[in-house]
């Protein structure tokens, strides 16, 4: 399947979630507004999803789902995340954290069983957290024991998505004392009753609902264990890489909607006898939020491709990329409301899906792994992370960052808990440097710094002991794996607008082809367009902004989407019937 | 290389991780008791693969608590291999 068709797939869904803008619609932000000042589910937006078969995205081909490449999977559910986060949170995504560890290690039977239950419109619900441990579900505490008919539980969990409708939930429990050795089960709501606790009330996502559950006096049989007894966190750890990839790809998609609006806005109003467009400030605050967009896109999708081809690094590349671009993503979003100034808290009128997508956005940004936990994955593994072989492999990068090349269906049984081998987005960096053409002044000198960033990093992590890379571990490594997840962002960034410029296909290819566009991003990706105003901001120059900022123009007035596919949000005919493919 | 002078290199890595003396860390005792944790695993997965050239998974340290028992799976592994 190539990009085109991907972008097709992404047009026929928009179509049949129908006009965002028209308030009859139940996909329209005015609707999904009114969902969440009512703090209900979005049960109508949700019977659309059920009626389209989105959930078959989550599932694999083989299962009669429609999942075989993982960056697709990010590019597809960016269209519902730009509706409403919420409803691909409280639709969609725990399910899909849910079934990626039945994809990893369940039986024949509970994968059936899970694809079956997702393709008819069902919710799976991931029942890790605790309060008491947060992401450290190595501390976990409900308990599992063998008893005469399989398993006796003790415990409850805390803030569980969909807990009180989802059918199957897939339970962690400690069935030993050692740490490392917990174990997952998949609980099967029609046949073992349990009982779910009050709704938690909460600031963002309302349209999610979170709670507890008591899994005192539950009795699993045998045949509910996912994987084998005490691999629990082996295979969590090995599943959410795939999660933890393609969260951040389709959080793009609120990004997407939260720029629109506030484009439209600083397009139209008028002060001081000029639109808020025209002012420097804000002209460049949009061309930064745009270009951060495309680079989160290209930086997530890169990582969700690389599970394909480098699933040994997966481990690094997914935690770089929960790390940095939701992180971002928020920053931008903060920019944005800088913009709309007072509209940005408003709760009704035409700009008040902004307020909603600034509440709901935290919850993708701590959800499934927070800053703390991604920073400490990379930080322990940075001697294995900056390893990489001076002359990279032509066909492997070309399979990393030409998305016009099929990778498959993804093999779940690839991924291991922690990072072996060379990292090929590593060396890419020098190589994509090294293959651009034609580089001006601005560029080289960006150029420049990124490869002084990788000699600091390389030298500075070859001294490191690994106490100074611990859970408590130094400043400079926690400033290292900073440095190391920003490279990261900047190599797939120039080896992507590298294949697009020798490839020269289409609109959105032309702007990430752009000299343009991958100065603001890089600059971006370097901290310095906010934080710091160094020369090399001085000589972004005005025409870099000017064109990019056309293309901006371009796609709001055709209502496309800001991401590396541009599809139309409002196409005119439905290419595919009611039939989605991806 | 022998099982012996395997779990010395692991008594020696270990002693570099605590920034301790060799001599202090028993080839017999479990790395937990000397205050091992998850990062510890990771390097060790990293060194391990560096000076023995495959991978293996960070719970190694608890499925073979010991540098004489790592020593031995390390041992098989490479003959395996």
């Amino acid at each position: 399947m190539s990009i085109m068709d991907v972008r097709l797939a992404v047009e026929a869904l928009d179509a049949q979630l129908g006009d965002p803008y028209s308030s009859a619609n139940a996909c329209s932000w005015e609707q999904l507004c009114r969902n969440d000042e009512a703090g209900e589910r979005p049960h109508e937006a949700e019977a659309v999803l059920k009626e389209i078969g989105v959930a078959k995205a989550f599932v694999p081909h083989e299962f009669n789902g429609l999942l075989l490449q993982l960056d697709r999977l990010g590019h597809l559910l960016r269209a519902v995340f730009r509706r409403d986060p919420a409803l691909g949170l409280g639709f969609g995504v725990t399910s899909l954290m849910a079934a990626a560890t039945i994809w990893t290690a369940g039986t024949a039977e509970q994968k059936e069983r899970a694809a079956e239950l997702l393709i008819s419109g069902g919710q799976i619900a991931v029942a890790f957290h605790e309060l008491a441990h947060g992401n450290d579900f190595g501390a976990n505490e409900v308990t599992a024991w063998p008893s005469e008919s399989g398993f006796a539980f003790a415990g409850n969990k805390s803030l569980i998505n969909n807990a009180d409708r989802a059918e199957l939930i897939v339970v962690h429990a400690r069935t030993s004392k050692n740490p490392v050795n917990h174990s997952l089960f998949l609980l099967d709501r029609t046949k073992t009753a349990f009982p779910a606790g009050d709704y938690w009330r909460t600031v963002g996502v309302r349209g999610c609902r979170l709670s507890n559950i008591s899994l005192e006096g539950v009795t699993l049989p045998d045949s509910a264990l996912i994987g084998a007894l005490d691999g629990g966190n082996s295979v969590a750890l090995r599943a959410f890489q795939v999660t933890r990839a393609c969260l951040p790809s389709m959080a793009v998609g609120a990004v997407d909607t939260a720029l629109r609006t506030t484009a439209e806005f600083a397009v139209g109003r008028r002060l001081y006898g000029l639109s808020v467009a025209e002012m420097p400030y804000v002209r460049q605050s949009l061309v930064g939020v745009f270009a951060d967009l495309v680079a989160a896109d290209i930086f997530s999708s890169t990582a969700a491709r690389l599970l394909h081809i480098e699933p040994n690094q997966g481990s690094l590349y997914s935690a770089a990329v929960k790390f940095l671009v939701p992180e971002v993503l928020r920053e931008d979003i903060n920019i944005l409301a800088d913009i709309l100034g007072a509209r940005f808290y408003l709760r009704n009128g035409k700009h008040a899906i902004f307020q909603k997508i600034m509440r709901d956005f935290p919850a993708l940004v701590i959800g499934h792994a927070a800053q703390d936990v991604c920073e400490a994955t990379l930080r322990a593994q940075l001697p294995v992370a900056v390893r990489m072989d001076d002359k990279p492999n032509e066909a492997l990068q070309r399979a990393i960052f030409d998305w016009n090349i099929p990778l498959g269906k993804f093999d779940w049984a690839t991924l291991q808990m922690g990072a072996s081998g060379k990292s090929a987005l590593f060396a890419a960096l020098h190589s994509g440097i090294e293959n651009r053409t034609s580089v001006d002044k601005e560029l080289g000198a960006i150029f420049d710094e990124l490869l002084d960033l990788s000699i600091w990093l390389r030298s500075t992590v070859v001294q490191m002991s690994p106490r100074e890379r611990g859970l408590n571990g130094s400043a400079l490594a926690s400033a290292a794996t900073k440095v190391y997840a920003r490279l990261l962002a900047a190599s797939a960034c120039i080896n992507r607008s590298n294949v697009c410029r020798s490839a020269g296909q289409d609109s959105g290819s032309n702007l990430i082809a752009s000299d343009a566009w991958l100065k603001i991003a890089l600059c971006g990706i370097l901290g310095y367009r906010r934080f710091l105003h160094t020369d090399l901001v001085e000589q972004l120059n005005a025409v870099c902004y000017e064109e990019v900022y056309e293309e901006l123009l371009s796609r709001l007035s055709l209502n496309s989407t800001f991401d590396s596919l541009a599809s139309n949000m409002l196409p005119i005919y439905n290419v595919f019937s009611n039939k989605i493919k991806i | 290389m022998t099982e012996e002078i395997i779990s010395q290199w692991i008594v020696d890595t270990i002693a570099s991780y605590l920034d301790v003396s060799s001599s202090e860390i028993d080839p017999l005792q479990p790395l937990a008791n000397y205050g091992i944790d998850s990062v510890h695993a990771l390097s060790l997965c990293g060194d391990i693969e560096e000076k023995f050239g495959f991978y293996v998974d960070p719970t190694l340290a608890w499925d073979y608590p010991t540098p004489n028992a790592i020593a031995s799976f390390i041992a098989g592994r490479s003959l395996s291999s």
